[in-house]
């Protein structure tokens, strides 16, 4: 696998990221002020976020191998032959597991699979924060500073992501189910566009993470 | 800050947004199609749609004028002071018009700025083709084979680019029909508009893919 094949495709993922993100932002005030609609029509743009927020979620799975690979090839990570094919294959992982929770969501045990994929989050951003912030302060395992600063900010991409899942469960938890029943009150509505603002907040903070992570990219400073 | 990496990440930034903003018309896109849904619904997914749409269109003008810079710097091109200068006005006019198109469509103004918006593509078309092939068989005026090849792939982006608008065009003429009342007619023509837009998104796809390709990898 040659190094511009690799980061010719670290690039296209950061275009459908974005992009999908972009999606999302379009259509979540349908939904969240459009309170004249059916509660029929409500929840089937709210599926349709859901099945949009999955292309976001390929998106930052698929970026950590091209990265790390990409990374490998230059000598910027101490990980090389094999342990790169372990990456992708937890990865691959990953990307199944993530599948499954959402293919899962409304069969009787999706709150479990939703349950471990919150948990699965904690260690990742454990992982990527401890790793970029251990880097920046002793040069180790990643030696570049803007590479450090990378893999940081990527932990806070995976903080926001946890963010908009609490508004997701919270949605769930309160208006929704009146909203779905056609029986939303003014006060179930205006809770449920709180709620969206603050993931709208939330997809705010994680674009620009985006930029500043493609800016080091391509800039690389220091 | 280093100006040519700089423009370099302005220039993917674009890119990200042309490729993202046409992945989100292609989903919201299905929904308008969806023959099943109340017309209403299908009305403000296309109403998405549309306004999805003013970011790749945005990006499409953006990446030319970047390019051309970063051309310059590398020498791919000569480009005097002048000429660079020219390239920014006439991209910040051009990125005017579109957004005027946007944000004027349904009124004259927006038909007459969509006319020099179609004139222009058709101009920068023909010479993208010409400057393109030529230095690609012979020494033109681009010195870099590879940045050639993409001259060539982004006119041809540019051409899709127009057809799919006739194809969003027909769309909406089956929309005015299906207002006045359910029409068998109307259906066919959204239908095969989405049936052609899907063929046409997927063959431009691959020819963005394959010019983002060109400019990472610079194979010849």
């Amino acid at each position: 696998m040659s190094y511009s094949l690799v980061s010719w495709a670290h690039v296209l993922v950061m275009g459908y990221w974005l992009g999908s993100e972009l999606v999302i932002n379009a259509l979540t005030h349908y939904i969240a002020r459009t309170t004249s609609l059916s509660g029929v029509e409500r929840m089937r743009l709210w599926d349709f976020l859901l099945d949009v927020d999955q292309h976001v979620r390929n998106a930052m799975i698929m970026s950590v191998p091209l990265g790390f690979t990409l990374a490998s090839m230059l000598g910027l990570v101490p990980i090389e032959g094999l342990g790169v094919w372990a990456l992708w294959m937890v990865s691959a992982l990953w990307f199944w597991f993530m599948w499954m929770v959402h293919w899962r969501r409304k069969s009787p045990n999706g709150a479990v699979w939703a349950r471990w994929d919150w948990r699965l989050r904690y260690p990742l951003i454990v992982f990527f924060a401890g790793s970029g912030a251990l880097s920046l302060a002793i040069g180790w395992p990643y030696p570049e500073p803007w590479l450090a600063a990378k893999v940081l900010l990527f932990a806070g991409t995976i903080v926001c992501g946890i963010f908009v899942r609490h508004c997701i469960r919270e949605a769930y938890r309160s208006a929704l189910p009146a909203i779905a029943a056609d029986r939303a009150t003014d006060a179930d509505n205006a809770e449920f566009r709180i709620l969206m603002i603050k993931g709208t907040w939330a997809l705010v903070v994680l674009w620009v993470l985006l930029f500043t992570i493609g800016a080091l990219g391509a800039l690389k400073p220091g | 800050m280093d100006l040519y990496w700089t423009l370099v990440f302005l220039h993917v930034i674009a890119f990200a947004y042309w490729l993202g903003g046409d992945f989100g018309v292609y989903v919201t896109g299905g929904y308008v199609a969806r023959a099943d849904l109340p017309l209403a619904e299908r009305l403000r997914f296309l109403d998405a749609l549309l306004k999805i749409d003013i970011l790749p269109r945005t990006g499409i003008v953006l990446l030319p004028v970047l390019g051309l810079q970063i051309a310059a710097l590398r020498e791919a091109i000569f480009l005097p002071e002048w000429g660079k200068l020219a390239v920014w006005l006439g991209g910040a006019a051009w990125v005017a018009i579109v957004w005027g198109v946007f944000a004027r469509r349904g009124t004259p103004l927006g038909e007459r700025l969509q006319r020099i918006d179609v004139t222009l593509r058709y101009v920068v078309i023909a010479v993208l083709v010409v400057v393109g092939t030529s230095s690609l068989i012979d020494d033109g005026p681009v010195k870099e084979k590879w940045l050639a090849a993409k001259f060539l792939t982004y006119a041809t982006l540019l051409a899709i680019g127009l057809y799919l608008r006739s194809v969003i065009k027909a769309w909406r003429v089956g929309f005015i029909e299906l207002q006045r009342g359910p029409s068998e007619s109307a259906e066919r023509l959204i239908a095969l508009g989405i049936q052609r837009g899907r063929r046409g998104a997927w063959l431009f796809w691959a020819i963005v893919a394959l010019t983002a390709y060109l400019g990472v990898a610079k194979p010849f």
